[in-house]
């Protein structure tokens, strides 16, 4: 592929994978971006964001979704009608082969919306959520900022991930991050492949978790709502996945509150991290760590088997 | 005279960094490479017995398959650096991540910092230095050379290891396969910080040696 930045071919990897939060700025969007340039040689499939607004909505839910065909289009304004909070027709944009759009319904309205959605197999929901809006498209990160001015997104943390499609399709649905349907406000992007994924999807689909894709890493999203919908704290969703997934991963979780890492046992996906005074980033790769914060900030890489969390 | 050229590689790519690096070697002792913002794969491919210097943190892959050259990183370095490190020698000021000296044959690597897993693995010969820890899976496979790791390693040391040594000043963590833990000799002792203290590294005055039981591979021919 022919790196974005510099203009030359740069050998491909596999799948990059950034995360951030700024204590001293809200200019998330364009961090996140700057991370995502850095790290375009790892995937040039897909690009996608997610970005917690600076402000949760008091009583209502922001809803992302995408269409591929106009008849998916119609079923979802028909669908959506009576409870979108708006006085205008949600505006449609199209985003490599699908359309996508963004709007605002009651809470109350969630789950039967997000059922009906489920019904129709030409529809995906992104994401969802007081404050979270996940954006994706086919491509690169260049192209994200084109459709969605990603760079001008202000928020206090994201995560962003680059993807080279290996187990399933090149599309804007299986593009990362991922969230749960059974969670608001949650979502996740990885790296690597998870070897006991389909063990672990019927064992979640049983207990009523319905999936979108099969793309291995929605299963990290749904495993994280699963156990927090349980009780369980980040951090202890965070460690149960270190003993149940088998495979290799890096991942980032982020909620409105929260960020979270993992690292598989035998470290064999990169995960960097930096700690500083202007905030945390993470990603796959020390160059877009650096890209964040600067060339003289102390960055390490994380040892395998581990997990960590950080307050926002 | 010592004739000194300066690189500025924040506009370049790595293949432009590597192709200008070799232009240089040939007609200046040292090089200095400014900017090198974490990219992958510089100072890759360069012979002949020349100085360079890197102000800045490498991304993977850098200084490998390097022949004759001495390497200074001034920041950190990522995965796989040095990889078939043969006749240089390469030091890295920070941290370095995994699989890094992987292939050597000869001449000297030296980590100030700590590195991730998999340091060493497949090692022919030369020097391997950690000034601080190391991680799981250390001299993955070594058939020769020394590591010497100047503070903790980690379990599956030596696994596998079908020669050469593996010296720890701190912890050591579960032997790999067919490996197993000593004493280092004085004489071995003596020898390693010499070495060591060439490159302003300490350790104990006592040592673990990691080594080959030899029992779970059989060569007839040694390559070397």
């Amino acid at each position: 592929m022919v790196d974005e930045g510099t203009g030359s071919k740069r050998e491909e990897n596999m799948c990059g994978i950034a995360g951030v939060i700024l204590r001293r700025s809200e200019e998330t969007g364009e961090v996140l971006y700057r991370m995502l340039l850095s790290l375009q040689h790892r995937g040039p499939d897909s690009t996608g964001v997610a970005i917690f607004r600076m402000k949760a909505k008091d009583n209502a839910m922001l809803l992302r979704l995408s269409a591929k065909t106009e008849e998916a289009k119609s079923f979802a304004l028909d669908a959506l009608k009576p409870h979108w909070q708006a006085s205008a027709i949600p505006e449609w944009r199209m985003a490599g082969r699908s359309w996508t759009t963004e709007v605002e319904i009651s809470p109350d309205s969630l789950k039967t919306i997000l059922s009906y959605f489920q019904s129709h197999p030409e529809l995906k929901v992104h994401s969802f959520g007081r404050s979270l809006s996940i954006y994706k498209c086919v491509g690169g990160a260049r192209l994200l900022n084109d459709s969605y001015s990603i760079a001008s997104m202000r928020g206090r943390h994201g995560i962003g991930h680059v993807r080279l499609a290996t187990e399933s399709k090149v599309d804007v649905d299986y593009a990362h991050p991922f969230q749960s349907l059974n969670l608001a406000d949650l979502a996740i992007v990885h790296n690597g492949q998870l070897t006991n994924y389909y063990k672990l999807r019927r064992w979640l689909e049983k207990r009523g978790y319905k999936f979108q894709t099969d793309n291995d890493s929605e299963l990290i999203a749904q495993y994280i709502a699963y156990q927090m919908a349980r009780g369980a704290t980040l951090a202890e969703a965070l460690r149960g996945s270190l003993e149940d997934f088998d495979g290799t991963y890096s991942f980032i979780v982020a909620t409105p509150e929260e960020l979270g890492m993992a690292k598989d046992p035998l470290g064999a996906k990169p995960m960097m991290l930096c700690e500083c005074e202007d905030g945390v980033a993470i990603a796959s790769e020390e160059v877009a760590v650096r890209s964040a914060f600067g060339d003289w900030v102390k960055v390490r890489e994380l040892p395998p088997k581990e997990m960590a969390t950080w307050r926002v | 005279m010592e004739s000194i050229a300066e690189l500025d590689a924040s506009h370049l790519t790595s293949r432009e960094v590597n192709a200008r690096l070799k232009e240089l070697a040939l007609t200046h002792d040292k090089i200095s490479i400014k900017n090198p913002g974490a990219k992958h794969n510089i100072v890759v491919g360069v012979r002949g017995q020349v100085e360079i210097e890197v102000l800045g943190n490498v991304g993977y892959f850098a200084a490998g398959l390097i022949y004759g050259p001495k390497v200074r990183i001034m920041g950190n370095a990522g995965w796989f650096a040095a990889d078939n490190l043969d006749n240089s020698e390469i030091i890295i000021e920070g941290n370095a991540g995994t699989g890094v000296g992987t292939n050597a044959r000869s001449g000297t690597l030296v980590i100030k910092g700590d590195v991730n897993s998999r340091l060493g693995q497949v090692v022919k010969g030369g020097n391997i230095i950690v000034g601080g820890n190391a991680g799981f899976f250390t001299g993955m496979m070594m058939m020769g050379g020394a590591i010497i790791i100047c503070g903790d390693v980690d379990c599956g040391v030596g696994e596998s290891m079908m020669g050469g040594c593996i010296y720890v000043a701190g912890r050591v963590g579960k032997p790999g396969a067919d490996a197993a833990v000593c004493d280092a000799p004085e004489a071995e002792v003596r020898g390693i910080k010499s070495l060591i203290e060439k490159y302003g590294l300490n350790g104990k005055e006592s040592w673990k040696k990691v080594y080959s039981l030899k029992k779970l591979l059989r060569y007839e021919k040694r390559e070397y």
